[in-house]
């Protein structure tokens, strides 16, 4: 036992490591940065183009990387990106660093160029010397990992206590507007922190590469992993977090002594160990600690009253009324649905084909219009129920002999039921904690139900038949935009109903939505349900489009791909959906048609950038640019109106339905303001 | 600033959205997909890898064999004779990719023939199919057309069944001393079936199974808890069909947790990439590495010739990696292929002129020959007929244990 007790600590270690990264990062910065992994990815291969593909040695490599890419990378960072967000909404912040997330891998390959990277050497010179206790080896690159995890926490811990800089640090974390008023600089200070954690994220990935591998998936899902351990300590106690990540390495290790190492049940139990860990500290945490909310934490009355968050550009509910009766709002969503429905005429099979997975996409992504953009809620397992909609269709229909349409709709009714589970466990969670939770349950299903051979098939999945009606690629498009215009009307009278109404009111302030009496619960719950539905009808359609329900197509980091994708174009509307779905299959089919292979990564790097400026412009492009238009036509019709001598609307609605939602009043004020502002311009 | 980014970003994604447009409206009308031949005998073929996404960086080195193949046998045939045209498709990491990719190739680059040489070619598969467009590939990803599909050829191994057991591996062990075997591997189904079918084939040679672990995620590197199990079961010989750089941890972690064992056998990772990476020279010291094509080192006329082309006409030196050898092998049965078509080659004389190959051997550096006529199933991680080449890392360096082939009937499963 205490051979297995040794490597497991060993392998602990590292999820230690990851999840104190992460912890401190968020108890300095007020942000869970989902691109941590990355970033340590990042900085890893940048250790690694200085050491092997240079011939550095490891010392002044070393320094170079954790002593000066590192912070400099953090500067940058805050700088570009970050020092944006400080007062935006969880749910912005978590967009942007998945947005970072995205892209970076991209870069680094554009960077660093696409080489195979068998094994990476960490800080230990090599052969790397192994050390013996009792019958189990610890190599040194693990005793550095050890090592600087100590002296990581003892001196951070001494820092953040003891020096005036810690307190600062503490203080800005407690009442950024207090700090301010003590005549502290807020940016200095987060321009230092933001160092500090890219800092970390340098170390923790030079001294992980050795242990998990040099690609940037193992570090996304490595820190999946240590999600447990940040969940476990509610974001912020490091002492918890650590101990936590330690005692997930040593129960993976533990459960091959004692589990038979043949059965199926052993295979299924090693990857549910963290997704374990995070429902025990959940349920604790509900039940005896009186809920997880990271919005309750930090910040007071001060902070509260002074703070501005920026929700993102919001209408009254006046402007539906409006709307109702202008017929220029739907021009655009017509006049494009009409455009693609015309594409088939004119365009070669390859980018009909291009159009129908789109389209197909398009439906998956109005599951985040509902779920993201009116419930407010981050999901990362959009993809999972997807996938779940994917693989009951191709049972249903290979196994059962279904007809097509009926069995995508029982599929999409079991995605929405399981979304209605999971929006009932993390309801009363904070958006953080939603988002963490769901990202783990989609990793889990991906490794416990969709590599099922039943599903999986050896990786080549059930095959599925075209319906007769939709054999052709053309005839395919013309079936997706029914199904798209099915749903997205779905989706709008979701939106326009009470249920819709209230979710917009609970986005803009849930204390105020309380307080007049509206159930955020039902709302949200039904945003949930009919989201996970609409998934699951998406995954269908995606399994019929490509002829295979393929489990490895859906993904839970793909997933993460597609909410930036969806991000950056808009995700409160339905439009928007649609264009993100086109873009999503279009633009890399375009680059694969018409550029050098090595263009390749481009396009996947300009998606995460995309939801990168989404983050300072929550709405998207298409609300943002459908907008603008309309201004423009508002302008020239309240030009001529005035010449009518009749006033014009204040307030009115846009081009799109996305303005169906209802604001804050503040949001509209703001707005208002703005207008003039554009109209001075 | 605000909206000069956005209009900045959005009218990067308009004139992207535009150009493509524009483009596809000026390509000529629909595809016929590939079945029209090239004017003066030419040939233009597609090759379909992972140019991007997450799996992209194990194929780095993919398109250096078919190009050095393709070189040769543009300078063979001179400036008057047939050429051959290469056009790369980026499956993406992903089956969708795959088809969208294949797609391109034939309905923008109007290929006859696609050499795929990704796990996710099944994505494509069915597609490919219908355009009658013949497919040459590795045979080794999922998709069970490659066993039925008419226009579908394995190049350095037949159609496999992942239930079939071959004898090669029992007998591999027990020629090595081996009295107790060992199976390590992912959870994904067709791992535990690569290591399942090697477990029978050790028991149907009187060896016992002492230990098999299928319970190793995909993204795991560390596999110590599992060296100390394996080490308590007493096996020493070992069987895991992991990727390279997977398997370098597992190496590691085994030699780390002093596992001694007489036979590491690993399914893939032979090649210079490995031998290139001094941290990865070291971590697979006494690990026995599994060809199906000749490794360099038996050094015959055969594998002298392939190490002269490669460097004249690839400027590759060293051990072919299972790329390198793998897409070299595939254009090689495209060449031969075309060879049996006479005057202008389309997808259909292509497909006809690749059936009509019998004994396939890459010119001498496969170990039994094909037969492109019928579809002989065989079981996975072999090359035809069942044989194997195993080259063991010692001091450095691949040592061939063998210079002939191991090779195995196929058992009843």
């Amino acid at each position: 036992l205490l051979e297995y007790s040794i490597v497991g600590l060993a392998l602990g270690a590292v999820y230690a490591i990851a999840a104190s990264g992460l912890i401190i990062t968020y108890v300095s910065s007020g942000i869970l940065n989902f691109a941590f992994g990355p970033m340590a990815y990042f900085l890893a291969r940048f250790y690694y183009f200085l050491l092997v593909q240079h011939g550095w040695p490891i010392v002044p490599a070393a320094i170079v990387t954790i002593g000066l890419a590192g912070p400099l990378m953090g500067a940058l960072l805050y700088l570009a990106l970050f020092r944006h967000l400080r007062n935006s909404t969880t749910l912005i912040k978590i967009v942007a660093t998945i947005g970072l997330a995205v892209a970076l891998p991209s870069i680094a390959k554009l960077i660093f160029g696409s080489i195979a990277i068998p094994t990476a050497p960490g800080l230990a010179p090599e052969p790397v010397h192994v050390f013996r206790f009792g019958g189990a080896g610890v190599n040194l690159n693990q005793v550095i990992a050890f090592a600087a995890l100590i002296i990581v926490v003892v001196v951070g811990g001494l820092v953040l206590r003891f020096t005036s800089i810690g307190l600062r640090v503490r203080a800005m974390v407690d009442s950024a507007t207090l700090t301010s008023l003590c005549g502290v600089s807020p940016s200095r200070v987060a321009v230092g922190v933001w160092a500090a954690s890219t800092t970390l994220a340098a170390l923790a990935g030079v001294l992980l590469a050795p242990t998990i591998g040099l690609s940037n998936d193992q570090y996304v899902l490595l820190m999946d992993a240590a999600l447990a351990a940040v969940i476990a300590a509610r974001l912020k106690n490091l002492p918890i977090g650590i101990v936590a990540g330690l005692a997930i390495g040593w129960l993976s290790s533990i459960v091959q002594k004692f589990l038979p190492p043949d059965s199926s049940f052993t295979a299924a139990i090693v990857p549910s160990i963290p997704f374990g860990i995070i429902l025990l500290f959940l349920l604790y945490y509900l039940f005896i600690g009186g809920g997880v909310d990271e919005d309750r934490m930090g910040g007071g009355a001060l902070d509260r009253a002074v703070m501005t968050v920026d929700t993102g550009p919001v209408r009254t509910a006046g402007a539906t009324a409006r709307r109702r009766l202008d017929p220029r709002i739907s021009l655009g969503p017509a006049g494009l649905v009409i455009v693609v429905a015309l594409l088939p005429l004119v365009l070669t099979s390859y980018w009909t084909g291009l159009i129908g997975s789109g389209l197909a996409m398009s439906v998956v992504f109005l599951s985040f219009t509902v779920v993201t953009g009116q419930g407010g809620m981050i999901w990362l397992c959009q993809a999972t129920l997807a996938g779940v909609g994917a693989v009951t269709t191709a049972q249903l229909a290979t196994v059962y002999h279904m007809p097509i349409i009926p069995a995508i709709l029982i599929s999409a009714l079991l995605a929405g039921v399981i979304g209605l589970l999971i929006g009932v466990l993390t309801i009363q969670m904070g958006t953080l904690y939603v988002a963490l939770v769901t990202l783990s349950f989609g990793l889990l299903i991906e490794t416990l139900v969709f590599s099922i051979q039943r599903f999986d098939q050896y990786g080549a999945g059930v095959i599925l038949a075209r319906p007769s009606f939709a054999t052709s690629d053309d005839d395919f498009i013309y079936f997706g935009l029914v199904v798209f215009c099915i749903v997205a009307f779905l989706v709008m009278n979701v939106r326009r109903a009470t249920t819709g109404l209230s979710l917009a009111a609970v986005r803009s302030s849930e204390r105020g939505a309380r307080s007049i009496g509206l159930s955020v619960l039902s709302a949200k719950l039904i945003a949930a349900g009919v989201g996970s539905f609409v998934a699951g009808l998406g995954g269908g359609m995606m399994a019929i489009y490509a002829g295979a329900a393929t489990p490895a197509t859906y993904a839970t980091l793909t997933g993460i791909v597609w909410l930036a994708v969806v991000a950056s174009i808009g995700i409160r509307t339905n439009v928007a959906a649609l264009i993100a779905g086109l873009v999503f299959a279009v633009i890399p089919g375009a680059f694969a048609a018409y550029l050098p292979s090595s263009w390749g990564e481009v396009p996947a790097a300009l998606f995460g950038l995309g939801a990168i400026v989404s983050a300072r412009n929550p709405e998207g492009v298409v609300a943002l640019h459908g907008r603008q238009i309309h201004d423009l036509i508002q302008r020239v019709s309240a030009s001529r109106a005035s010449r009518a001598s009749s006033p014009s609307p204040a307030l009115a609605g846009g081009p799109d339905d996305s303005y169906a939602a209802a604001g804050a009043g503040h949001a509209a004020a703001s707005r208002s303001t703005g207008r003039k502002d554009e109209a001075r311009r | 600033l605000e909206l000069v980014v956005n209009r900045k970003y959005l009218a990067v994604l308009a004139a992207a959205v535009a150009g493509t447009m524009v483009l596809s409206a000026c390509s000529s009308g629909k595809s016929g997909g590939g079945s029209g031949g090239s004017g003066g005998g030419d040939v233009t073929v597609g090759l379909l890898y992972d140019v991007t996404g997450t799996a992209s960086s194990n194929y780095t080195d993919a398109t250096i064999g078919v190009k050095a193949r393709i070189a040769e046998a543009n300078a063979a045939a001179g400036s008057s004779g047939r050429q051959i045209k290469l056009e790369i498709g980026d499956s993406a990491s992903t089956p969708a990719g795959a088809l969208a990719a294949a797609k391109k190739l034939i309905e923008i680059n109007h290929v006859q023939t696609i050499m795929s040489w990704t796990p996710f070619a099944y994505g494509a598969a069915s597609y490919v199919q219908q355009k009658n467009v013949p497919m040459i590939g590795g045979a080794w990803d999922s998709s069970p057309l490659w066993r039925t599909a008419d226009n579908m050829f394995g190049s350095a191994q037949g159609p496999y069944d992942p239930k079939a057991v071959a004898a090669t591996w029992g007998d591999y062990f027990k020629s090595k001393g081996v009295t107790k075997v060992a199976t390590v591997s992912t959870n994904s189904p067709a791992a535990t079936a690569a290591a399942a079918s090697v477990a029978k084939s050790a028991q149907a040679a009187g060896l016992p199974v002492v230990y098999t672990n299928s319970s190793a995620t995909f993204d795991q590197k560390d596999f110590s808890s599992i060296a100390l199990a394996l080490k308590s079961s007493g096996a020493d010989g070992v069987y895991a069909p992991f990727s390279p750089a997977q398997m370098l941890g597992f190496a590691t972690s085994l030699s780390q947790q002093g596992v001694k064992t007489k036979v590491i056998l690993a399914a893939t990772g032979y090649g210079k990439t490995l031998l290139d990476n001094a941290t990865a020279r070291t971590q697979a010291e006494g690990v026995s590495y599994v060809t199906s094509y000749a490794p360099v080192e038996i050094n015959t006329p055969a594998t002298q010739q392939w190490v002269k082309s490669l460097q004249q006409y690839g400027s590759y030196t060293g051990s072919p990696t299972f790329n390198v050898a793998g897409t070299w092998i595939e254009a090689d049965l495209l060449v031969k292929g075309l060879a049996k078509v006479s005057g202008s080659a389309d997808a259909a004389s292509i497909e006809t002129g690749i059936k009509s190959i019998t004994d396939f051997t890459a010119d001498g550096i496969l170990a039994k020959p094909g037969d492109l006529s019928k579809k002989t199933i065989q079981a996975g991680g072999l090359g035809w007929d069942n044989c194997i080449w195993v080259s063991t890392v010692k001091s450095g360096k691949f040592v061939p244990e063998n210079p002939d082939p191991y090779c195995g009937s196929l058992l009843a499963s």
